[in-house]
C-alpha cells in the first residue's frame, strides 16, 4: 500500500459520508434517524475504524525519511 | 439571558476550588522544571507520556464551542448538523498525513515551533515570517472568541453576580498565571484535568437525556410531525456545503499551531501514534452525544430563537433537574466542564502564540539571546498579549468580529507547506509562497466582495472561500513546481 492509496482511500470515504444519493424523503427511521442520516453515520463510524487502522499499519510508512 | 443565577453557593465554591487548583498545577509545573530553556518551557522537555498527550490532544480540539456551540448548532440544523462528527474526526486523519514525518524531524533538528520545520525545510525567512504572522492571527482570533464566550458562560452561570468583564479578567489571570508559571507542563496537567471533566460532562449530559426523555429514538415521532422538514435529505447545495466544511475543518485545525506543539512535545513515535488512535473515537462520545442533546432538545423545546437555541443544553438540565434529584450537581459539573474546555483552549492557544513571537520573530532579532532570556521574553508576551486580548474582547466592534469568522479560511492556506512540504523533496519556497499569497488574495476577495460592491456569494456554489482559496493554492503550487522543472531552453 503506497501513501497516495492511503490518502486516496480516506478521502473516498470522507467524501462517501456526504448523502449525496438520497434525493427524495424515505419515510420511517433507523434507531431514530432519517434514513440519510444513519447512513451518514455508518461511513462515519467506518472511517474512524479504517483510519484507527492506517495509523497502526501505515504510520512508518508516512513516518519514512525517503523523501519522494 | 437569564438573571436565575444557575450556580448556587456550592457550584461558586467548587467553580473557586477548580481555578484555584490550576494555579497550583502551575507552581507545580514550575518547579518539576528541568532546565529553563524553550524547549522545556514550551514542549515539556518533548517527553509527554500517552495519558496526558491523548487528553491535551483533546482538551485543545475541543472548545467550550463544544459543550454549547454544538448542540445548540444542532438544535439549528437537525440531523444535518452530523456533518460535525466527520469534521472533526477528519482532523485525525489528517495527522496521518504529516504528523508522523514530522514528529520524527523535531526530534532530528529540535524544532520548537511550526516556523522552526517552514524555515529548516524551506530555508526562507520571508516564507517563515509570513507563515508564522498568518498563524498568530489565526490563532489569536481564537482566543477572541473563546475569551468571548468565557465571560458570557461566567455571566450567565452566576445570575449576573461576576459580571462579562469580570469573569473575563478573572479567568484571564488564571490562565497566564498558571501558563507563566510551569509553561507546556502546566498547560497540559491543567489540559488533562479539563479533558476528564469534558469527556464526564458529554456522558452526564447524554445519558441523562437518555433517561429522562428516552433519547434519539423517542423523540423521532415527535419530530417527524412537527418539524417534517428535517427529514429532507440536504439539497444539492447543502451538500457540497457539507463536504466544504470538512475540507475547511480538516485542513485547517489540523495545522493549528498548538496542536503541532503538541506533536514535537509527544515523548516518542508510539505515544503519539496511540494518542491519535484514541482521538479518532472521541467525536463519537463528545460531538455525537451533544448533537443528539440539540436534537432531543428541540423536540422538548421547540421554537427558540438563536441566542435561545445557545442555550439548549441548560435548558435541558434545568428541565431534568426538576425531575431527577441531583441533576443540579451535574449543573456545576457541566458548567466547570463548559469553563474547563474554554480555558485549555486558550491556555493551548496563547502559548502557541508566545513560542511563534518568541522563536520566529523575537529571536530573529535578537539572534545571541540565551535560552533564559528567550523563556523570560516569552513570558511577557504572554501577559501582554492577554492584556489586550481582554481588552479586544470586551471592547471590538461588531464589525471587526468578523474577522473571526475567517480564521480557518486563512490559516488552511498554510496546509500545502506541511502536507506537501514533508513529502515532496523538490518543492520550492517560492511555490508555496505563490500558492499562499494566492490562496489568501482569493479567500479574502470571495469574503470581502460584498463590501467593494461586487456581487459574489460568501459560499459560491456552496463551497467556502477558503476552500476556493485552498484549490487555487494547490494549484498553483502544482504548475509553479512544474514550470520549475521544465527545461530552459537556449
Amino acid at each position: 500500500m503506497t501513501k497516495l492509496r492511503v490518502c486516496l482511500i480516506s478521502a473516498f470515504l470522507i467524501v462517501a459520508s456526504v448523502p449525496w444519493f438520497f434525493t427524495e424523503f424515505i419515510s420511517g427511521n433507523i434507531l431514530g434517524f432519517p434514513t440519510w442520516a444513519f447512513y451518514s453515520l455508518c461511513i462515519t463510524i467506518l472511517y474512524a475504524i479504517v483510519t484507527a487502522f492506517f495509523f497502526q499499519r501505515y504510520w512508518s510508512l508516512f513516518a519514512d525519511n525517503n523523501e519522494e | 439571558m437569564q438573571n436565575t443565577p444557575l450556580l448556587d453557593t456550592t457550584g461558586i465554591i467548587f467553580m473557586g476550588v477548580y481555578l484555584a487548583s490550576l494555579i497550583l498545577i502551575g507552581v507545580a509545573g514550575r518547579f518539576a522544571r528541568k532546565e529553563n530553556s524553550l524547549s522545556d518551557f514550551y514542549l515539556s522537555g518533548r517527553g509527554m507520556g500517552l495519558f496526558v498527550l491523548f487528553l491535551t490532544l483533546y482538551a485543545t480540539q475541543y472548545s467550550g464551542n463544544t459543550l454549547i456551540g454544538m448542540a445548540g448548532s444542532a438544535y439549528r440544523q437537525g440531523y444535518a448538523f452530523l456533518v460535525s462528527v466527520i469534521f472533526m474526526m477528519s482532523v485525525i486523519g489528517a495527522y496521518l498525513i504529516y504528523a508522523p514525518k514530522l514528529h520524527n524531524r523535531s526530534k532530528k533538528h529540535g524544532y520548537i515551533t511550526v516556523g522552526d520545520y517552514v524555515q529548516h525545510r524551506f530555508g526562507s525567512s520571508v516564507l517563515t515570517v509570513f507563515i508564522t504572522i498568518v498563524c498568530i492571527v489565526a490563532v489569536g482570533s481564537y482566543i477572541l472568541t473563546n475569551l468571548k464566550a468565557i465571560g458570557y458562560i461566567v455571566e450567565v452561570s452566576t445570575g449576573g453576580r461576576v459580571t462579562f468583564v469580570q469573569g473575563i479578567i478573572a479567568l484571564t489571570l488564571v490562565m497566564v498565571i498558571y501558563e507563566t508559571l510551569g509553561g507546556m507542563r502546566s498547560v497540559a496537567w491543567t489540559d488533562a484535568i479539563q479533558g476528564i471533566l469534558l469527556i464526564a460532562g458529554c456522558i452526564f449530559i447524554f445519558c441523562g437525556i437518555e433517561y429522562q426523555y428516552g433519547g434519539i429514538s423517542a423523540v423521532a415521532e415527535t419530530l417527524a410531525v412537527s418539524r417534517p422538514d428535517l427529514w429532507q435529505p440536504p439539497d444539492p447545495e447543502q451538500k457540497r456545503l457539507w463536504l466544504s466544511t470538512i475540507i475547511i475543518i480538516m485542513f485547517g485545525i489540523s495545522i493549528y499551531p498548538q496542536a503541532i506543539q503538541r506533536i514535537y512535545a509527544a515523548k516518542d513515535a508510539k505515544t503519539l501514534r496511540r494518542s491519535f488512535q484514541i482521538m479518532i473515537f472521541m467525536p463519537i462520545v463528545t460531538t455525537f452525544f451533544l448533537v443528539m442533546v440539540g436534537i432531543v432538545g428541540l423536540a422538548r423545546f421547540p421554537g427558540l430563537d438563536k441566542q435561545g437555541s445557545e442555550e439548549i443544553t441548560l435548558l435541558l438540565l434545568n428541565d431534568m433537574s426538576v425531575h431527577i434529584p441531583g441533576v443540579k450537581y451535574f449543573i456545576i459539573l457541566f458548567l466547570s466542564a463548559a469553563v474547563a474546555a474554554i480555558m485549555s483552549t486558550v491556555d493551548s492557544a496563547l502559548l502557541a502564540i508566545s513560542s511563534l513571537f518568541t522563536q520566529d520573530i523575537y529571536k530573529r532579532i535578537r539572534p545571541g539571546a540565551s535560552q533564559s532570556n528567550l523563556t523570560g521574553t516569552g513570558k511577557i508576551f504572554s501577559w501582554v498579549l492577554m492584556a489586550c486580548m481582554a481588552y479586544f474582547a470586551v471592547n471590538l466592534s461588531q464589525t471587526i468580529w468578523r474577522l473571526t469568522e475567517i480564521k480557518l479560511e486563512i490559516l488552511c492556506q498554510v496546509a500545502p507547506a506541511i502536507f506537501l512540504g514533508l513529502h515532496i523533496k523538490s518543492l520550492h519556497s517560492r511555490s508555496i509562497l505563490s500558492g499562499l499569497s494566492i490562496g489568501i488574495c482569493i479567500t479574502l476577495f470571495i469574503m470581502f466582495s460584498n463590501s467593494i460592491g461586487l456581487s459574489i456569494e460568501p459560499k459560491p456554489w456552496g463551497i467556502h472561500a477558503g476552500v476556493w482559496g485552498l484549490a487555487a493554492n494547490f494549484l498553483t503550487v502544482g504548475i509553479t513546481s512544474i514550470y520549475k522543472r521544465m527545461p530552459v531552453k537556449c
